[in-house]
């Protein structure tokens, strides 16, 4: 295990790449109630998602070093745990025991890692399962860990361990999952281009078509009020899906040829989208229906592919340029 | 001590040649990690990446309709024809071989898997 000091920047930059970094934060993010600071990560680690670790951490994915990442943001200080051989983590969200649940692609499996004992437990997919090219995960309310797999599956962890695994009805494409107020969980196809809602007592699905064909559905988030706000890919679009009456409202991306790639609603229900095409992270009010603050990356293509954050904390992992921006909301 | 004689030789040669097909089998499996982006039925604007099929051999950055990255069409100018060779050093890195181009793959690390896949492939 390896332990940084990092450079972080709070208003002007503390070293060259950071203040690189700060440069292209424009006015209108940083000086508005959306404070940004970034952190430098180590060169290849290509941070994939985030999350919030223990209180004070942030948690992330460094994909292509097959670690998970942890930064103390009082200090600036992270370092990345080894998650084991052939490791490439895709996911990674917080469980109710308080430990890191990864998604964890290249070793096809379920990781688990134990800030407090740094022990790390592992669920292999289940033999025939094949390469399941793993990529996210959400608890329900009974403390499953439901995850999807891009090559066509979803599937669960339970809580004694038991881990099943079903093929989407469509097939390749399942990506971005949550589990919505009431615990139920839902997951978004990009090449299938459905929304699922997942029937936790026999792992079947309802499957769900998006207004616009080949819409590319990415990432899907649930509000407070059990609505489901959707990015598409494709299309460029944020959508929002009532379950309550089946209704789909949508609102087009600003720019010549937006990508929306990641979604999160905020403890304020806002909403956050990152577009690839602009390489902006959006934030969407969903009374005004107005894209109401940009937030641009903290380099060229920084590629926001996961938005989480706790409280009034937002991270944006940037891919692209091996760092992570954390927003804070003020006001 | 008797030596082969030539038409011995010409059979060694044979038999090297006749050597285990490259196992196919094998670079289906590997296949599997290209799966969730590409396809081997031809072009699919399902899918975030371009076919696969009849890729060797193959111009690069060549599917009609496709939208392909700056970095993807930069290295066409340099290697214009997917070759095994060029495939072979694309799929061992594809980030080094193509800098910013947009696949989230790191690669197929194994010489011998690499082998298997592109044997495979040129089959599709």
């Amino acid at each position: 295990m390896r332990t940084w000091l990092i450079a972080t920047v709070v208003g002007l930059g503390l070293t060259a790449a950071c203040a690189q970094a700060q440069e292209s934060v424009r006015a209108e993010a940083s000086e508005s109630k959306y404070q940004t600071r970034v952190f430098q990560l180590p060169a290849g680690s290509r941070p994939h998602d985030a999350s919030p670790g223990r209180p004070g951490e942030i948690w992330y994915t460094a994909q292509r070093q097959g670690a998970l990442g942890i930064i103390n943001i009082a200090s600036g200080e992270f370092r990345q745990v080894p998650l084991g051989e052939g490791s490439q983590p895709h996911g990674v969200v917080l469980g109710p025991d308080g430990k890191a649940w990864i998604t964890d692609g290249g070793q096809n499996a379920i990781v688990r890692y134990d800030p407090a004992s740094e022990a790390i437990d592992v669920w292999k997919l289940p033999e025939g399962s094949g390469y399941t090219n793993l990529n996210t995960g959400a608890f329900d309310k009974d403390g499953a860990h439901w995850f999807t797999g891009q090559n066509g599956i979803y599937g669960k962890v339970d809580a004694s361990g038991q881990v099943q695994v079903w093929k989407d009805p469509e097939g390749r494409g399942p990506y971005g999952i949550d589990d919505a107020p009431d615990g139920e969980i839902w997951y978004v196809s990009l090449a299938g281009s459905h929304l699922a809602k997942v029937n936790r007592a026999d792992g079947s699905v309802q499957m769900i078509e998006p207004p616009d064909e080949g819409a590319g559905l990415r990432r899907v988030w649930a509000d407070s009020k059990g609505d489901l706000w959707i990015t598409g890919w494709n299309s460029g679009k944020l959508y929002r899906y009532r379950p309550a009456s089946g209704q789909w409202d949508q609102w087009k991306l600003p720019g010549e040829k937006p990508q929306a790639y990641a979604v999160y609603v905020d403890e304020r229900d806002d909403v956050w989208v990152t577009d690839f095409g602009s390489n902006n992270t959006l934030v969407f009010d969903p009374e005004t229906e107005e894209f109401v603050a940009t937030i641009p990356g903290s380099g060229p293509n920084a590629a926001v592919r996961q938005i989480l954050g706790r409280g009034n904390e937002v991270y944006l992992p940037e891919s692209g340029t091996d760092r992570l921006m954390l927003v804070t909301v003020s006001g | 001590m008797r030596r082969a004689g030539p038409l011995a030789l010409v059979a060694a040669a044979a038999c090297v040649q006749a050597a285990p097909p490259a196992p196919v089998a094998v670079g289906e499996r590997v296949y599997q990690k290209c799966y969730a982006c590409h396809s081997l039925e031809g072009p699919d604007p399902s899918t975030q990446g371009p076919s696969l099929r009849a890729i060797v051999g193959r111009a690069v950055a060549a599917e009609p309709g496709f939208a392909y990255s700056p970095a993807m069409r930069l290295y066409a100018v340099k290697q214009p024809r997917w070759t095994r060779e060029s495939l072979d050093t694309f799929l061992a890195d594809p980030q080094a071989t193509a800098p910013g181009n947009e696949m989230g793959f790191f690669g197929v690390r194994d010489p011998e898997e690499r082998h298997s896949l592109i044997e495979f492939l040129s089959r599709s």
